[in-house]
């Protein structure tokens, strides 16, 4: 547990001194959400179902940069293997990278959900703590299989370039439930439609969250 | 270390099978069913697109069990199994994809349905070509196999997740899903039957084929390497 506290507080540390994670892909996330807008026109006719789709691809792009980014920075100067050369049991240094991504993921979603719900002119229905918890749940079960497969990816030779090839078919359940419970919480659809999505994306995230951390030792054995 | 040349008695058995298999199941299928009476021709690539789809669900389960069994037992032979079985398996799952919308515009007027099990087939496809990717691109042999084994296992969990993901997703929408006019294994006559069985028949013992000469062909290129290895 020490270990999982060392390893987060040295990431969350690491990005309050360089703030460049953060900053990237919210950037990125950005223009995603521009790119859409220019692309698909913001006047659709359900803008709820609309906003989440934006708001989730714009996140999986974004996630998967700043996944890389955080398993690259392990990676280039063996502090991986120093860390798993450690005595710390491998499940909470898994566990604190995954947090770490998703302390980040996270923040990038506090700037960018507000500016999708003004940009696509979502109404105000009021169910924010149910948003907040689709986001959490939602980037949680991103976050989880990522952290494991960026482990992977960034160890072959294709470093970054092979995380989403890997990470989006496999997330296609949790990125169905995200986009469900969120377009329910920004529509003026009654909150238990969205709790039923929510309850499937927890049931989604506990499968892939697992199913991570039972994998993550086979991963980095050497 | 070495490898016979040759095939194996079992194999030559299999590829003899599968060469008589092929002429009869054809024959049943065209000359002796007769013709679909609402999708008349058409309907005839069923007897090659089903085989292929059960092979494709096969061959994935086949190569993300001997995923789990190369990570329980470390033996290269589980690897190797593992690796022909995914590989071959991405050949019939094209097939499928290939052979599905081409009876799909006749009988359903459009290509490409999202429904759960072409959806989900689809995603499988996905994670096959992620797996055979993978594979290409990590050096170590057996950091190679770790990493598949880890993605075959993940991948075969995700199916039925997938599956019934999707089947929630459309489900929500009140459009209509075509899918309700392939009750197939329902009143199918005995003729369309027996094509179909010889077929799925036939289908299986190819697979076993290619997976076994895949297989020793893999199980060769290490030999070699090894060999090189050891010269150089």
């Amino acid at each position: 547990m020490r270990v999982f506290w060392a390893i987060l507080w040295k990431d969350i540390r690491y990005e309050l001194r360089r703030r460049e994670l953060v900053a990237v892909m919210t950037v990125f996330a950005l223009l995603v959400v521009v790119i859409f807008a220019f692309a698909i026109g913001i006047r659709s006719e359900s803008p709820a179902s609309m906003a989440a789709s934006v708001l989730w691809v714009a996140t999986s792009f974004a996630g998967t940069l700043g996944l890389n980014r955080s398993l690259a920075l392990e990676r280039d100067e063996q502090c991986l293997k120093a860390l798993l050369m450690s005595p710390a049991d491998r499940t909470w240094v898994f566990l604190a990278k995954a947090t770490g991504n998703l302390v980040f993921l996270l923040a990038a979603q506090v700037i960018l959900t507000p500016l999708v719900i003004v940009l696509f002119g979502v109404e105000d229905t009021g169910h924010w703590s149910l948003l907040g918890v689709t986001l959490l749940l939602g980037s949680a079960g991103f976050v989880g299989v990522g952290t494991l497969f960026a482990t992977m990816a960034t160890s072959t030779r294709m470093r970054d370039w092979l995380l989403p090839i890997l990470l989006f078919p496999v997330e296609v359940p949790v990125l169905i439930a995200a986009v469900k419970a969120t377009a329910h919480v920004f529509s003026t659809a009654p909150p238990g439609e969205s709790t039923i999505w929510i309850a499937i994306l927890a049931a989604f995230d506990l499968i892939f969250v697992s199913m991570s951390i039972l994998s993550f030792g086979f991963v980095v054995e050497e | 270390m070495t490898t016979k040349t040759g095939l194996s008695r079992p194999q030559t058995a299999l590829t003899i099978l599968a060469a008589v298999g092929f002429p009869i199941s054809l024959y049943l299928i065209f000359v002796v069913t007769p013709l679909d009476a609402e999708l008349g021709f058409t309907q005839k690539i069923f007897y090659f697109h089903v085989p292929c789809a059960w092979i494709t669900y096969l061959a994935f389960f086949i190569g993300s069990g001997s995923g789990v069994a190369y990570l329980l037992r470390r033996s290269r032979r589980w690897d190797h199994l593992a690796h022909a079985s995914i590989e071959v398996g991405t050949v019939f799952t094209t097939l499928v994809l290939v052979t599905g919308p081409l009876w799909a515009r006749p009988a359903w007027g459009a290509y490409w349905v999202w429904d759960a099990r072409l959806t989900t087939t689809f995603v499988l496809w996905l994670i096959e070509i992620a797996y055979l990717l993978l594979r290409e691109f990590v050096e170590e042999p057996e950091k190679a196999a770790r990493f598949c084994a880890v993605l075959g296992l993940l991948g075969a969990l995700d199916v039925p997740v997938i599956h019934f993901s999707v089947v929630l997703w459309r489900g929500l929408h009140p459009e209509a899903v075509v899918l309700s006019q392939r009750g197939f294994a329902s009143g199918l006559p005995a003729d369309f039957l027996v094509a179909l069985v010889v077929s799925l028949a036939t289908f299986t013992v190819l697979f076993g084929v290619m997976l076994s000469l895949r297989y020793r062909v893999l199980r060769a290129t290490e030999q070699v390497d090894y060999l090189r290895c050891g010269a150089g």
